[in-house]
């Protein structure tokens, strides 16, 4: 055995293909006992891949994986769990019509008659040693984003695990709660737990990580502990050597683009989701809104878009909304990238062609009216794929078949054809590295610099904050805007973004 | 590949066990089979005639039209099972206005034709209210309203509609005036049949309204994926309600056209479930509604091959629904890897 | 009184063969999976069960056999839903027509051959217990047992169910197994009715239960009541014939169809709307 002793986690040479992509391509890692170790990179660079891996929801094709001085092929996560190794993924794996104690325990339960009674003792003790605290019986729909994460390390606790593997842990997070989850890291490392995080965001690696593993188009490029290198070089260890250009030409504001006052909606569970918003949009603007998910944010643009009611009045360039329906907003120059491409941008098995004309299959020149030009069709398709030069082989190829990056970037590209007066692009950059998301803004600045208005939805402050003119911030279905002077300030915005006063 | 090619020997072992069960041969039976459909006789090494490529054409008309109102509702995301129940009371409304309206000639068939269209319409509409505006399951309000419209077709046969003077449950037969009667002689040429005429041109039109028109496209998408069409502006709910709709229209119509076309009365058991062997058909047909026709055409000649079977060899009949089913399996499995093949 | 005792036992005689088979479509669904193969199940198991009784004398032997039959079935649904990723319905609408062929031929066979048919069952106590003791059983189990778990949570979500370490795959196929018994049972009291299997004997009998699971709202003690609410509507439809109401004779045609129309009403919303499991149907 030639294991330096202490390491929790040894990968060595992993390589993994998706078709023709490689996600991970001969990357070693290797990880400390009771140590927080960081794994950064940008979306796409193979992070969450190596992770899986390491959790037996995908087998590499080559490389060796060693847990605890153990060498192992996991083939199922169960596998992975009884080997000591948990996982927390990015959207959380807590089913919402389970009860919380039924979620911690699945999986794990311990018996083929379920004690929930004992668990439940068990339960509490795990979860006070961190200071949580839940109501067991109560639906896991009714948990809070920052309760369902504290659930999750629970459950990682209830299954023993030494080895805990969080994805963007903090994505869903305020930053407070962000903050406190790093103190339960913290203390789950003192007690010898090792903590694999995976995260885009250098300030956690900076401020929590011992090490940090920085990963670029699924290969290694670094691995290194984290006093011994800056923020600065660990970014540019994650980009390479791109250069990427600052934007930013200053907004020339026009008149009056959308018009909101009074404007409330209702969500999902009749809660008053948006709350009385009231607030001018004018041209030429790219509006930020910041905020943590589940603030008000969906309803917002899904009511902006007539897929929801709402009360109140809403005008764009003078015409009201209220009473028009989702085609005629649409024709009316509204235009929309939704938060879910997969979901709510494109139809997965069909052709890119009819893809590219989803939405504006209504509007000329595409419609004459009764029948689809096919001709102008053909246009719109070749000025939608060259707009970011997404590379395409036949457009009879379902969409599915371009990568995630592609995929967004022709949905951008699609909701920029109609020329829209007023843009809503909800977290437009998803999945888009930073290059893309540069592309992105650039081209979205552009059409405002005719005259277009856009509202950005997105959960990372730092790149609102970086692309738009002007930010607003969403909390509890309020909108407000950070006084004078603190209107870049993300501390302040973050404050906002909680509920506390900038 | 592997997987694939154990399904489909798996389906001809399953087919090998019940000609043994019957005792038949398999050379025997796969003889008078082809036979059956191809019209060509292997003992006398001759074409003996259209006989047997009538048969088809005249089975599997009724299966083109409600092949492409199962097709409709499909594409909108919506399995219309109950386009038998539409079928029935559609032909029931058809032959009602025939002998009951006093319209004679090309008229009184378009009206008969519109009031069948109607009929099946209005017995879909409930299932299509019932999922738009309640989320009520179509499969299950389908095969409701189908048990009712036997039940509701056999009241009104048994009683107000029977025959004047006769026994036996079912309508006085239309006026020859009111008949779409086949051209051809069944035998010496091949006989058209005008509903299936009928039935093509219907597909080829909604191929083009498919995929030619803005109302076509946002049909499709409502059913690909109902989320990403909202919000593209389609109105997901007008859509399951309409094609619920337009497919009960449509196999109101196949109703009537079948009972004007070759039946030319209304009696208990007249379709041998023309609704549910459409539902393999319009499974069959792929994207486009063009291929209804061959799928249909597949369709007719296993019940018509394994008639044949039956009259030269004993085998049952039944062993088509066998074959049918193993056809829609595999098919099924076979598109599913194409799509993730690419 | 008579009368009243008589009701009760045809409900239960009617009733329970829906209420079983919608038991068996509850463990098929509550995972995830559509069944509306439960008719083909039945259809199977009820021919299985009919032959091998009339041909072994043994009525034991036949419940095992339209049991085997049932799973059968549910085993093609399986492999196509599972192994394949087939869209549930359409899989289930080719079972269905696999095995309404295979027993009609069957069946066929059986009387040109000449093979004796008739049989003496099992008691239809024996059933009708099983009836309406299996939804409570199951009711009890989902509340408290791994396997209900597990079941619920893999209906509900698949794929964070498989995060969790349980392997979606391996819970539905033991679902479609059990369902595939349960079903098998409720072809085994079917054709232990008429002592006889005659082709296509369910005639809808499967999709009736897929009904009375949905109006029980995927529940198992509200889905067997459903159940045998559909067994007294049969049982009273033979009844009330020619009986006049508020002095109007209804044909017998309005009580049959009744069952069906009031299936159509309670899903237009008057007793509220049930919620399916979440993953159900997803591939």
């Amino acid at each position: 055995m030639d294991r330096p002793s202490g390491l929790a986690v040894e990968m060595r040479n992993i390589t993994k293909r998706f078709g023709s992509v490689i996600a991970n391509d001969g990357v070693d890692l290797s990880v400390a006992k009771g140590t927080i170790h960081g794994i950064v990179g940008e979306n796409g660079a193979g992070k969450s891949t190596l992770m899986r891996i390491l959790y037996g929801m995908y087998r590499a094709d080559v490389g060796e994986v060693i847990v605890d001085g153990v060498h192992r092929v996991f083939r199922t996560p169960q596998e992975a769990i009884s080997a000591g190794v948990g996982m927390v993924s990015q959207h959380y794996s807590i089913i919402p019509e389970l009860s919380c104690i039924d979620n911690l325990i699945l999986g794990f339960e311990g018996g083929p008659i379920l004690d929930r009674t004992t668990a439940i003792e068990r339960a509490t003790k795990l979860a006070s040693s961190l200071g949580f605290a839940f109501d067991w019986f109560a639906e896991a729909r009714s948990l809070s984003p920052a309760a369902a994460q504290k659930l999750e390390i629970t459950k990682l606790l209830w299954r023993s695990a030494s080895i805990l593997i969080l994805d963007e842990p903090t994505a869903m997070l305020s930053p407070d709660d962000g903050d406190r989850l790093f103190r339960n890291l913290l203390q789950l490392a003192d007690s010898g737990r090792t903590v694999l995080l995976v995260t885009h965001r250098l300030a956690e690696v900076m401020e929590y990580c011992t090490r940090v593993t920085v990963l670029r188009n699924g290969k290694l490029v670094a691995e290194t502990e984290v006093t011994s290198i800056s923020s600065h070089e660990l970014a540019s260890l994650m980009v390479g050597d791109e250069q990427v250009d600052e934007y930013t030409s200053p907004a020339r504001v026009g008149r009056i683009c959308l018009s909101l006052s009074d404007f409330s909606a209702d969500g999902d569970r009749s809660n008053l989701a948006v709350n009385q918003a009231s607030l001018d949009l004018r041209e030429g603007e790219v509006v930020g809104f910041a905020g943590v998910d589940g603030n008000g944010q969906k309803e917002l643009v899904e009511a902006l878009l007539g897929i929801r009611s709402f009360r109140g009045a809403a005008n764009l360039l003078g015409r009201p909304l209220g009473q028009l329906s989702t085609a005629e907003r649409l024709a009316g120059g509204t235009a929309v990238v939704p938060e879910d491409r997969h979901a709510q941008g494109v139809i997965d098995d069909w052709p890119i062609a009819d893809n590219a004309i989803l939405g504006l299959h209504r509007l000329k020149p595409v419609s004459t009216g009764w029948v689809i030009d096919q001709s102008a069709k053909s246009a719109a398709i070749s000025e939608i794929v060259t707009r970011f030069n997404t590379k395409i082989s036949t457009l009879n190829a379902p969409i599915s078949s371009l990568s995630g990056g592609n995929q967004q970037r022709f949905v951008v590209a699609r909701s920029l054809q109609s020329e829209p007066k007023l843009l809503i692009a909800f977290q437009p950059t998803r999945g888009l590295d930073i290059r893309g998301s540069i592309d992105v803004y650039r081209e979205i600045r552009r059409r405002c610099q005719l005259g277009m208005c856009a509202i950005v939805v997105s959960f990372d402050l730092d790149e609102l904050i970086e692309h738009c003119d002007r930010i607003l911030v969403m909390f509890d279905g309020r909108i407000s805007e950070p006084p004078p002077g603190a209107t870049t300030d993300r501390h302040a915005i973050g404050r906002m973004m909680v509920g506390l006063s900038p | 590949m592997t997987r694939f090619a154990l399904v489909v020997s798996a389906c001809l072992g399953l087919l090998a066990i019940l000609l043994n069960l019957a005792g038949a041969s398999g050379v025997d039976v796969t003889r008078s089979f082809a036979e059956g459909v191809s019209g060509y006789s292997f003992d006398r090494s001759e074409f003996v005639g259209f006989g047997p490529i009538s048969e088809i054409l005249r089975r599997m008309a009724p299966l083109v039209i409600t092949g492409l109102a199962v097709f409709i509702a499909l594409q909108a995301g919506l399995f219309n099972i109950g386009a038998e129940g539409q079928l029935k009371v559609g032909g029931l409304a058809a032959v009602s206005v025939a002998l009951y309206s006093g319209t004679p000639g090309p008229a009184g068939i378009v009206f008969a034709l519109l009031a069948g269209s109607l009929a099946g319409m209005l017995w879909a509409i409930p299932a299509g209210a019932i999922k738009t505006w309640r989320g009520g399951h179509e499969v299950i309000t389908t095969i409701m309203l189908n048990n009712i419209a036997v039940h509701f077709a056999t009241f009104l046969i048994a009683g107000p509609l029977r025959k004047p003077g006769s026994a036996e449950p079912a309508t006085d037969y239309v006026s020859d005036s009111l008949r779409m009667l086949p051209i051809g002689d069944s035998g010496r040429t091949i006989t058209v049949y005008p509903s299936l005429v009928v039935g093509i041109v219907l597909c080829a039109a909604a191929t083009w309204w498919l995929y030619r028109t803005p109302t076509g496209f946002e049909l499709r998408a409502s059913g690909a994926n109902p989320i990403a069409s909202l919000f593209a502006g389609i109105s997901v709910r007008k859509f399951a309600f309409w094609s619920m709709a337009a497919s009960g229209g449509i196999a109101g119509l196949a109703g009537g056209l079948h009972l004007l076309g070759q039946e030319g009365r209304f009696a208990d058991g007249f379709s041998p479930g023309f609704g549910f062997d459409s539902l393999g058909v319009a499974l069959l047909a792929g994207r486009s509604p063009l291929g209804i026709v061959p799928a249909a055409m597949l369709f007719a000649a296993i019940d018509q091959g394994a008639l044949r079977a039956q009259v030269a060899t004993g085998l049952p009949k039944e062993i088509s629904s066998v074959m049918q089913g193993l056809v829609i399996l595999v098919v099924a499995i076979l598109r599913y890897r194409r799509s993730y093949a690419q | 009184m008579n009368e009243f005792v008589d009701l009760v036992l045809a409900t239960a005689r009617l009733g329970g063969p829906l209420a079983l088979a919608a038991m068996g479509g509850l463990l098929s669904e509550r995972s995830g999976v559509v069944n509306i193969a439960l008719e083909g199940a039945m259809l199977a198991s009820a021919c299985a069960c009919g032959m091998v009784s009339a041909s072994t004398g043994n009525p034991i032997l036949g419940v095992g056999a339209g049991v085997i039959a049932g799973v059968l079935v549910c085993m093609l649904h399986a492999l196509a839903v599972l192994g394949f990723r087939i869209d549930h319905i359409v899989s289930g609408i080719a079972a269905n027509a696999v095995a309404f062929g295979v027993t009609g031929f069957a069946i066929k066979v059986a009387s040109q051959r000449g093979v004796e048919q008739h049989f003496s069952p099992l008691p239809q106590f024996t059933f009708i217990a099983t009836a309406v003791l299996l939804p409570v059983m199951i009711a009890y189990g989902l509340q408290v047992t791994r396997a209900g778990l597990r079941l619920n949570a893999v209906g509900n979500d698949d794929r964070k169910s498989a995060e969790m370490g349980v392997d979606p795959i391996r819970v539905r196929l033991f679902a479609l197994i059990g369902c595939g018994l349960l079903t098998g049972l409720a072809g085994a009291m079917l054709v232990s009715q008429p002592q006889q299997f005659t082709a296509n004997m369910t005639a809808g009998k499967g999709f009736i239960a897929l009904a009375a699971l949905i109006l029980g709202g995927w529940r198992p003690i509200p889905a067997m009541l459903a159940a045998f609410a559909f067994g007294l509507f049969d049982a009273l439809q033979i009844r009330l014939q020619g009986t006049p109401i508020l002095g109007v004779q209804l044909p017998s045609q309005f009580w049959a169809s009744l069952p069906y129309a009031l299936t159509l009403i309670a899903l237009a919303g008057l007793l509220g709307k049930s919620k399916p499991p979440a993953a159900l149907g997803r591939r």
